[in-house]
Protein backbone atom coordinates (compact mmCIF):
# COMPACT_ATOMS: atom_id res chain seq x y z
CA UNK A 1 0.00 0.00 0.00
CA UNK A 2 1.26 3.34 -1.23
CA UNK A 3 1.60 6.42 1.78
CA UNK A 4 0.33 9.65 1.03
CA UNK A 5 3.34 10.94 -0.63
CA UNK A 6 3.24 8.30 -3.09
CA UNK A 7 -0.33 8.54 -3.40
CA UNK A 8 0.41 12.01 -4.85
CA UNK A 9 2.84 10.74 -7.33
CA UNK A 10 0.25 8.36 -8.77
CA UNK A 11 -2.29 10.73 -8.15
CA UNK A 12 -0.15 13.35 -10.74
CA UNK A 13 0.75 10.34 -12.71
CA UNK A 14 -2.91 10.00 -13.47
CA UNK A 15 -3.37 13.33 -15.53
CA UNK A 16 0.26 12.12 -17.62
CA UNK A 17 -0.58 8.52 -17.77
CA UNK A 18 -3.43 5.22 -18.42
CA UNK A 19 -2.94 4.15 -14.75
CA UNK A 20 -3.45 -0.01 -14.39
CA UNK A 21 -6.48 -0.90 -12.82
CA UNK A 22 -5.30 -1.82 -10.05
CA UNK A 23 -3.38 1.75 -9.50
CA UNK A 24 -7.01 3.28 -10.41
CA UNK A 25 -8.59 0.93 -7.76
CA UNK A 26 -6.12 1.77 -4.95
CA UNK A 27 -6.14 5.62 -5.90
CA UNK A 28 -10.15 5.67 -5.96
CA UNK A 29 -9.95 3.45 -2.36
CA UNK A 30 -7.00 6.01 -0.66
CA UNK A 31 -8.70 8.99 -1.72
CA UNK A 32 -12.10 7.93 -0.71
CA UNK A 33 -10.43 7.76 2.90
CA UNK A 34 -7.68 10.63 2.85
CA UNK A 35 -9.34 14.21 2.98
CA UNK A 36 -5.89 15.53 1.93
CA UNK A 37 -5.17 13.09 -0.94
CA UNK A 38 -8.65 13.94 -2.08
CA UNK A 39 -8.20 17.44 -1.84
CA UNK A 40 -4.52 17.35 -3.66
CA UNK A 41 -6.67 15.44 -6.48
CA UNK A 42 -8.97 17.84 -6.78
CA UNK A 43 -6.33 20.55 -6.70
CA UNK A 44 -4.03 19.39 -9.39
CA UNK A 45 -7.41 18.72 -12.06
CA UNK A 46 -8.51 22.56 -11.36
CA UNK A 47 -5.09 23.70 -11.84
CA UNK A 48 -5.37 21.46 -15.48
CA UNK A 49 -8.61 22.47 -16.20
CA UNK A 50 -7.88 25.95 -15.81
CA UNK A 51 -4.83 26.38 -17.97
CA UNK A 52 -6.80 24.18 -20.49
CA UNK A 53 -9.34 26.69 -20.41
CA UNK A 54 -6.44 29.42 -20.99
CA UNK A 55 -4.92 27.76 -24.24
CA UNK A 56 -8.02 27.32 -25.26
CA UNK A 57 -9.43 31.32 -24.54
CA UNK A 58 -6.22 31.84 -26.51
CA UNK A 59 -6.31 29.59 -29.24
CA UNK A 60 -10.34 31.45 -30.43
CA UNK A 61 -8.40 34.86 -30.03
CA UNK A 62 -5.36 33.86 -32.02
CA UNK A 63 -5.95 37.09 -34.27
CA UNK A 64 -7.16 40.15 -32.32
CA UNK A 65 -4.60 41.08 -30.47
CA UNK A 66 -3.93 41.27 -26.29
CA UNK A 67 -6.18 43.83 -25.08
CA UNK A 68 -4.87 43.90 -21.32
CA UNK A 69 -1.40 43.58 -21.74
CA UNK A 70 0.23 44.43 -25.45
CA UNK A 71 2.78 42.36 -26.17
CA UNK A 72 6.31 43.60 -26.34
CA UNK A 73 7.61 44.69 -29.35
CA UNK A 74 9.54 42.20 -31.30
CA UNK A 75 11.93 42.33 -34.38
CA UNK A 76 10.33 40.56 -36.88
CA UNK A 77 13.46 38.59 -37.59
CA UNK A 78 12.44 36.78 -34.46
CA UNK A 79 8.77 36.02 -34.67
CA UNK A 80 7.76 32.78 -35.49
CA UNK A 81 4.73 31.61 -36.22
CA UNK A 82 4.65 27.84 -35.21
CA UNK A 83 3.32 27.41 -32.12
CA UNK A 84 1.61 31.36 -31.41
CA UNK A 85 -1.20 30.93 -29.54
CA UNK A 86 0.56 28.42 -27.31
CA UNK A 87 3.53 30.80 -27.26
CA UNK A 88 1.25 33.84 -26.17
CA UNK A 89 -0.79 32.05 -23.37
CA UNK A 90 2.38 30.85 -21.99
CA UNK A 91 3.88 34.54 -22.31
CA UNK A 92 0.60 35.93 -21.03
CA UNK A 93 0.83 33.56 -17.59
CA UNK A 94 4.69 33.46 -17.25
CA UNK A 95 6.39 36.79 -18.10
CA UNK A 96 5.47 39.60 -15.76
CA UNK A 97 7.70 42.27 -17.41
CA UNK A 98 9.89 43.01 -20.66
CA UNK A 99 13.38 42.45 -19.26
CA UNK A 100 16.47 43.76 -21.16
CA UNK A 101 20.53 42.67 -20.22
CA UNK A 102 22.08 45.08 -18.17
CA UNK A 103 24.61 47.31 -18.78
CA UNK A 104 27.15 45.45 -16.88
CA UNK A 105 26.24 41.74 -18.73
CA UNK A 106 26.65 43.58 -21.80
CA UNK A 107 30.15 44.69 -20.98
CA UNK A 108 31.02 41.22 -19.73
CA UNK A 109 29.65 40.09 -23.22
CA UNK A 110 31.84 42.36 -25.32
CA UNK A 111 34.91 41.64 -23.26
CA UNK A 112 34.22 37.72 -24.28
CA UNK A 113 33.55 38.51 -27.90
CA UNK A 114 36.62 40.50 -28.04
CA UNK A 115 38.62 37.28 -26.67
CA UNK A 116 37.40 35.81 -29.58
CA UNK A 117 38.21 36.01 -33.02
CA UNK A 118 36.37 35.56 -36.10
CA UNK A 119 36.94 32.44 -37.95
CA UNK A 120 38.60 33.44 -41.47
CA UNK A 121 35.85 33.51 -44.10
CA UNK A 122 38.12 32.36 -46.63
CA UNK B 1 43.77 43.70 -49.76
CA UNK B 2 42.16 47.28 -49.79
CA UNK B 3 41.21 47.17 -53.76
CA UNK B 4 37.59 45.56 -53.67
CA UNK B 5 35.18 45.86 -50.67
CA UNK B 6 34.59 41.67 -49.40
CA UNK B 7 32.15 40.24 -51.44
CA UNK B 8 29.81 39.13 -48.68
CA UNK B 9 30.39 40.39 -45.36
CA UNK B 10 27.19 39.84 -43.96
CA UNK B 11 27.99 39.48 -40.31
CA UNK B 12 28.85 42.41 -38.35
CA UNK B 13 29.49 41.51 -35.01
CA UNK B 14 30.93 44.96 -33.58
CA UNK B 15 27.33 45.71 -33.89
CA UNK B 16 25.78 42.39 -31.93
CA UNK B 17 25.77 43.55 -28.54
CA UNK B 18 23.55 46.31 -29.08
CA UNK B 19 21.63 44.97 -31.73
CA UNK B 20 20.41 41.64 -30.17
CA UNK B 21 21.49 41.23 -26.77
CA UNK B 22 17.86 42.61 -25.23
CA UNK B 23 15.96 40.23 -27.57
CA UNK B 24 17.98 37.21 -27.06
CA UNK B 25 18.29 37.98 -23.07
CA UNK B 26 14.84 38.48 -23.20
CA UNK B 27 14.07 35.29 -24.83
CA UNK B 28 16.78 33.12 -22.55
CA UNK B 29 15.47 34.64 -19.25
CA UNK B 30 11.75 33.73 -20.08
CA UNK B 31 12.72 30.26 -21.11
CA UNK B 32 15.58 29.31 -18.32
CA UNK B 33 14.02 31.16 -15.30
CA UNK B 34 17.49 32.06 -14.20
CA UNK B 35 19.40 35.23 -14.94
CA UNK B 36 23.13 34.41 -14.97
CA UNK B 37 21.75 31.00 -17.46
CA UNK B 38 20.01 33.23 -19.35
CA UNK B 39 23.29 35.84 -19.81
CA UNK B 40 25.76 32.18 -20.29
CA UNK B 41 23.48 31.06 -22.72
CA UNK B 42 23.83 34.46 -24.92
CA UNK B 43 27.31 34.60 -24.26
CA UNK B 44 27.53 30.78 -25.87
CA UNK B 45 25.31 31.84 -28.87
CA UNK B 46 27.79 35.24 -29.65
CA UNK B 47 30.46 33.09 -29.49
CA UNK B 48 29.24 29.93 -31.59
CA UNK B 49 27.87 32.54 -34.15
CA UNK B 50 31.66 34.25 -34.17
CA UNK B 51 32.81 31.06 -34.72
CA UNK B 52 30.58 30.23 -37.70
CA UNK B 53 30.57 33.48 -38.81
CA UNK B 54 31.81 32.75 -42.25
CA UNK B 55 28.76 29.96 -42.82
CA UNK B 56 26.35 32.53 -42.67
CA UNK B 57 25.30 33.86 -45.93
CA UNK B 58 21.91 35.25 -45.46
CA UNK B 59 22.02 38.53 -44.96
CA UNK B 60 19.71 40.61 -43.25
CA UNK B 61 18.42 37.50 -41.39
CA UNK B 62 21.41 37.92 -38.74
CA UNK B 63 18.83 38.46 -35.92
CA UNK B 64 16.60 34.80 -37.19
CA UNK B 65 20.48 33.31 -37.62
CA UNK B 66 21.46 34.66 -33.60
CA UNK B 67 18.33 33.53 -32.33
CA UNK B 68 18.41 29.83 -34.09
CA UNK B 69 21.92 29.55 -32.29
CA UNK B 70 19.85 31.16 -28.91
CA UNK B 71 17.21 28.54 -29.14
CA UNK B 72 19.81 25.52 -29.43
CA UNK B 73 21.63 26.56 -26.53
CA UNK B 74 18.63 27.26 -24.39
CA UNK B 75 17.87 23.61 -24.91
CA UNK B 76 21.34 22.67 -23.81
CA UNK B 77 20.75 24.70 -20.85
CA UNK B 78 17.14 22.69 -20.21
CA UNK B 79 19.21 19.30 -20.66
CA UNK B 80 22.16 20.14 -18.09
CA UNK B 81 19.65 21.25 -16.08
CA UNK B 82 17.50 18.36 -16.29
CA UNK B 83 20.60 16.02 -15.41
CA UNK B 84 21.30 18.23 -12.34
CA UNK B 85 17.21 18.14 -10.98
CA UNK B 86 16.57 14.60 -11.74
CA UNK B 87 20.22 13.85 -9.89
CA UNK B 88 19.00 16.15 -7.32
CA UNK B 89 15.52 14.50 -6.98
CA UNK B 90 16.47 11.73 -3.85
CA UNK B 91 15.20 14.17 -1.23
CA UNK B 92 13.28 17.33 -2.33
CA UNK B 93 13.41 19.92 0.66
CA UNK B 94 9.75 21.22 -0.35
CA UNK B 95 8.33 17.71 -0.44
CA UNK B 96 9.98 17.03 3.21
CA UNK B 97 8.13 20.04 4.63
CA UNK B 98 4.85 18.80 3.17
CA UNK B 99 5.37 15.01 4.25
CA UNK B 100 6.98 13.29 7.10
CA UNK B 101 9.04 10.68 7.30
CA UNK B 102 6.52 7.94 6.84
CA UNK B 103 5.20 9.86 4.14
CA UNK B 104 2.05 11.11 5.76
CA UNK B 105 0.57 14.59 5.20
CA UNK B 106 2.29 16.75 7.99
CA UNK B 107 -0.55 18.74 9.71
CA UNK B 108 -0.82 22.49 8.87
CA UNK B 109 -2.72 25.00 9.85
CA UNK B 110 -4.61 25.65 6.41
CA UNK B 111 -5.14 22.07 5.85
CA UNK B 112 -8.71 21.93 7.14
CA UNK B 113 -9.93 24.32 5.24
CA UNK B 114 -12.41 22.97 2.48
CA UNK B 115 -11.09 25.86 -0.45
CA UNK B 116 -12.04 24.80 -3.84
CA UNK B 117 -9.07 26.00 -6.87
CA UNK B 118 -11.88 26.36 -9.18
CA UNK B 119 -13.25 29.10 -7.63
CA UNK B 120 -10.55 31.48 -8.61
CA UNK B 121 -11.58 34.36 -10.78
CA UNK B 122 -9.56 33.87 -14.31
CA UNK B 123 -7.49 37.02 -13.20
CA UNK B 124 -6.97 36.25 -9.96
CA UNK B 125 -5.75 32.81 -10.77
CA UNK B 126 -3.67 34.30 -13.52
CA UNK B 127 -2.12 36.59 -10.73
CA UNK B 128 -1.30 33.39 -8.46
CA UNK B 129 0.04 31.17 -10.91
CA UNK B 130 2.50 33.34 -12.56
CA UNK B 131 3.81 34.46 -9.26
CA UNK B 132 3.84 30.37 -7.76
CA UNK B 133 5.67 29.25 -10.97
CA UNK B 134 8.32 31.96 -10.27
CA UNK B 135 9.21 30.14 -6.94
CA UNK B 136 9.53 26.57 -9.06
CA UNK B 137 12.92 24.98 -9.11
CA UNK B 138 13.92 25.90 -12.81
CA UNK B 139 13.62 22.70 -14.26
CA UNK B 140 10.47 21.97 -12.60
CA UNK B 141 8.84 25.27 -13.96
CA UNK B 142 10.13 24.28 -17.64
CA UNK B 143 9.00 21.00 -17.66
CA UNK B 144 5.60 22.30 -15.81
CA UNK B 145 4.69 25.01 -18.14
CA UNK B 146 5.74 23.32 -21.24
CA UNK B 147 3.52 20.14 -20.75
CA UNK B 148 0.06 22.05 -18.89
CA UNK B 149 0.51 26.38 -20.22
CA UNK B 150 1.55 25.11 -23.96
CA UNK B 151 0.13 22.11 -23.81
CA UNK B 152 3.02 20.18 -25.58
CA UNK B 153 2.87 16.51 -25.60
CA UNK B 154 4.99 14.05 -22.64
CA UNK B 155 6.92 13.00 -25.58
CA UNK B 156 7.97 16.13 -26.99
CA UNK B 157 8.56 18.08 -23.20
CA UNK B 158 11.02 14.26 -22.25
CA UNK B 159 12.29 15.21 -25.22
CA UNK B 160 12.99 18.71 -25.05
CA UNK B 161 14.62 18.36 -21.83
CA UNK B 162 16.57 14.72 -22.42
CA UNK B 163 14.44 12.72 -19.74
CA UNK B 164 13.21 9.87 -19.59
CA UNK B 165 9.31 9.71 -19.08
CA UNK B 166 9.62 8.19 -15.13
CA UNK B 167 11.54 11.27 -14.46
CA UNK B 168 9.21 13.56 -16.07
CA UNK B 169 6.28 12.54 -14.41
CA UNK B 170 8.38 12.83 -10.88
CA UNK B 171 9.09 16.47 -11.89
CA UNK B 172 5.41 16.98 -12.57
CA UNK B 173 4.81 15.56 -9.22
CA UNK B 174 6.91 17.88 -7.21
CA UNK B 175 6.22 21.02 -9.62
CA UNK B 176 2.40 19.73 -8.84
CA UNK B 177 2.88 19.66 -5.07
CA UNK B 178 4.86 23.21 -5.12
CA UNK B 179 2.37 24.68 -7.19
CA UNK B 180 -1.25 23.45 -5.14
CA UNK B 181 0.22 24.04 -2.16
CA UNK B 182 1.42 27.67 -3.01
CA UNK B 183 -1.81 28.51 -4.91
CA UNK B 184 -3.77 27.89 -1.91
CA UNK B 185 -1.78 30.18 0.51
CA UNK B 186 -1.27 32.62 -1.01
CA UNK B 187 -5.19 32.88 -1.64
CA UNK B 188 -5.73 32.08 1.55
CA UNK B 189 -3.14 35.00 2.45
CA UNK B 190 -5.08 36.82 -0.05
CA UNK B 191 -1.58 37.99 -0.99
CA UNK B 192 -2.58 38.33 -4.84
Amino acid sequence: MRNCRQMTQLISDSLERRLSWSEKLEMWFHTAMCRLCQRFRLDIHHLHQHLLEEAQAAQKSTDPPELEEPAPARDSAFTHKTDDTAQETAERLTTTTEVSMSAAAKDRLRARLRGERPSDPT
Amino acid sequence: MTNDPPPRSTVEPQTWVDAYSDLLYAYALKKLRDPEAAEEAVQETFVAALKNAAQFRNEGQEGAWLMGILKRKVIDTFRRHAKQAINLTANDPTLDQLFDDRGHWRKTPSQSELFKLDTLEREEFREIFQKCVEHLPATQASAFVMREVEQKSSDEVCDTLAITPSNFWVLMHRARLRLAACIRNRWQMGDH
